[in-house]
């Protein structure tokens, strides 16, 4: 898995936790198990993503066209699976919503979180190298 | 209050839609992008694809906030 993946899948993967753990001890273990749910379906997504990514670094001389298209189709898979995996914690696993969807929003917004520190620091370490 | 459970369900169908509208916009304009900058420097095609996929996860985080607000519509408020 390249290092941003694993980042990522990192910081979704201990806010998953440490969410589930402070919810199964400050409200109920109901609510734990549905924002552990919710972190997961995104915590699916990127290792989606990223599985999908490695599949391209495998082969050789794929075009550009080649990556575009399997971008494309895999936005509309994760799409359709969030839908998919989330109707089904609601419906058949009987999920409390709005601790699944606070356990998904708080693990996506990680995919927000993570590419803004990343430039944040580029930026912090190039003012240090100005500064030198 | 006859009107409201309708009104929901509009509500949570144009999140969706509206976040998928948005994604696809910000996913085109990404790829054709990325096709650019492979045309003009095939040589970096490996550096722009992880980008390339970086930067599509950005883009479609919101979309996806989005639809997971609108499940939570559809099937918790409504």
């Amino acid at each position: 898995m390249r290092p941003e993946y694993a980042r990522l899948a990192g910081l979704q993967g201990s806010i998953t936790i440490i969410g589930a753990a402070i919810t199964y001890f400050v409200v109920t273990p109901l609510t734990a198990k549905s924002f552990a749910y919710g972190g997961s379906v995104a915590l699916v997504g990127t290792l989606f993503l990223s599985w999908r990514l490695s599949q391209g670094e495998r082969r050789e001389n794929l075009g550009a066209e080649w990556y575009v298209r399997q971008a494309y189709r895999t936005a509309i898979e994760r799409f359709a699976g969030v839908i998919f995996l989330l109707a089904l914690g609601f419906q058949l696993l009987k999920l409390a919503p709005l601790w699944t969807l606070s356990g998904f929003i708080i693990g996506q917004s990680a995919w927000l979180v993570v590419p803004a520190w990343a430039r944040l620091r580029t930026g912090l370490d190039k003012t240090e190298n100005e500064n030198k | 209050m006859e009107l409201a459970t309708p009104l929901l369900y509009i509500a949570g169908a144009l999140m969706m839609g509206l976040g998928a509208l948005g994604a696809s916009v910000g996913i085109g304009i990404l790829g054709g992008r990325f096709l650019e900058g492979a045309a003009r420097q095939p040589e970096l095609i490996p550096m722009l694809r992880t980008q390339f996929f970086v930067v599509m996860g950005l883009v479609d985080a919101v979309p996806m906030i989005a639809v997971g607000l609108a499940m939570y519509v559809l099937f918790a408020v409504a």
